[in-house]
């Protein structure tokens, strides 16, 4: 009974007392005061820290997600810089091949059109593979041409290869002539880059800047394709020649596609098959 | 299978030097001839009998592929080995202190080799200041790279026979 009893008033008191406070909640209250004070730094503390390391947990995953966004995004600009090389790579080649099919359409002999695959291992001797051989008509002595002027000629053949001596080779002659003063002489190759007009009388004229032709009469070379221009004359007191320098128009550190002249057929002769 | 090891680095030397070393001006004009090494390393150190027959089918292709009047380089690499394989026999070339210098000299006598034939043969070619710097820059390159290429082949030679050998004895059912 006195536990009721006790029980009925604690409630009672209670009751007064939240009835009170509820009334008055403007009122400061020193407790509440002292436990903010005590309390409040662990809390801030806590909560800092589960802030931190939910931070670094979200962040972790969003260095994740950017590392994966930027190593994909690497291999998409990795293809595209890809793409990008061989479309201007197609797009060369178009200019080139269009230069070439131009080029082709004003030459009467049949042609191969070829792709430099090798270059001579040595530094001594100007050489170049093509992807064209026997199988596509291709054989010794016949002559190698790019839309610039003459690249070379065939010296040996095999199934689809052939090797080319170009023209700056010292092994290399092609009978020519000077455009303008049809100057005879022979344009033989140096080991750099340059060629020698050789046999070129003293008393032509023959002037730098010339353009130097074939002249047909080697049996090799069509008359009339470009080999280069004049760049350095010597005329000596005695002898009968002038040393003449020529610059092929050729670029042969840039072949990469040349046509091959093939032999123009032979014409049947009456009674023949 | 030692063959197979020295033709397939040989062709993989002779592919590099004709198609990317050619990429580029500079190397395709003042770098050697990287068969030469091969040829060295042959007469350094392998049997002249099995040498010999590399160095011919090697000078062969060389031949093949470049401008050079048909035989030269065969003849070139034929008597840089004999040249080395008799050195040899009174000088040990393949130690440590000799090894730097025996590619230059390789490459020195291989060039005067193709040179004083190509002057020679082709009275259009002179031995001129021109031609003497090519061969100068040629061996100082083979005096820096030429020792590096020589202990790749050897060591890369030593693992291949090394793997055959393990695969053959797994093969044969042998546990190592």
């Amino acid at each position: 009974m006195l536990v009721i009893t006790l029980v009925i008033a604690v409630i009672a008191v209670n009751a007064v007392i939240l009835s009170v406070t509820s009334r008055h909640r403007d009122s400061t209250n020193p407790v509440g005061r002292y436990v903010l004070v005590l309390i409040g730094p662990f809390q801030k503390a806590v909560s800092q820290t589960i802030g931190f390391f939910s931070g670094v947990w979200r962040h972790y995953f969003d260095l994740v997600s950017a590392a994966r966004e930027v190593e994909a995004l690497k291999k998409a600009l990795g293809r595209a810089i890809r793409e990008n090389s061989a479309c201007t790579e197609i797009r060369l080649s178009n200019r080139r091949l269009r230069k070439m099919l131009n080029f082709e359409k004003k030459i009467t002999r049949r042609v191969v059109a070829a792709e430099v695959v090798g270059r001579d291992p040595s530094p001594w001797f100007k050489a170049v593979i093509i992807d064209k051989g026997r199988a596509e008509g291709v054989v010794k002595g016949l002559p190698v041409v790019i839309p610039e002027g003459i690249a070379g000629q065939i010296i040996n053949a095999a199934g689809h290869y052939a090797k080319v001596l170009l023209l700056v080779d010292h092994n290399s002659a092609v009978d020519a002539l000077d455009q303008r003063t049809r100057a005879r002489g022979i344009v033989k190759g140096e080991t750099s880059e340059r060629c020698r007009f050789q046999y070129v009388l003293r008393k032509r004229d023959v002037r730098i800047g010339d353009t130097v032709i074939s002249s047909g009469l080697d049996g090799i070379f069509p008359k009339g394709l470009r080999i280069g221009n004049v760049t350095g004359i010597v005329k000596r007191s005695s002898g009968i020649f002038q040393q003449v320098t020529v610059t092929p128009f050729v670029d042969f550190e840039k072949l990469e596609e040349v046509l091959v002249l093939l032999r123009p057929p032979r014409p049947a002769f009456a009674g023949e098959p | 299978m030692s063959y197979l090891y020295l033709i397939g680095s040989g062709l993989l030397l002779l592919v590099f030097q004709t198609t990317i070393f050619q990429e580029s001006a500079f190397l395709s004009s003042s770098f050697y001839d990287l068969l030469t090494p091969f040829v060295v390393y042959l007469a350094l150190f392998r049997p002249r009998r099995d040498s010999m027959v590399l160095v011919i089918f090697f000078g062969l292709c060389m031949d093949s592929l470049s401008g050079a009047p048909f035989g030269l380089f065969l003849s070139a690499y034929f008597w840089l080995f004999v040249i080395l394989k008799w050195v040899t026999q009174f000088v040990h070339v393949s130690s440590t202190l000799l090894l730097p210098v025996v590619v230059a000299v390789g490459v020195l006598i291989e060039n005067f080799f193709v040179v004083l034939s190509l002057a020679a043969f082709s009275p259009a070619v002179r031995i001129s200041p021109a031609v003497l710097h090519a061969v100068s820059v040629q061996f100082v390159w083979a005096l820096l790279t030429g020792p590096f290429l020589l202990i790749l082949l050897r060591d890369t030679h030593r693992r291949w026979n090394r793997w055959m050998w393990a695969h053959t004895q797994r093969k044969n059912g042998f546990q190592g």
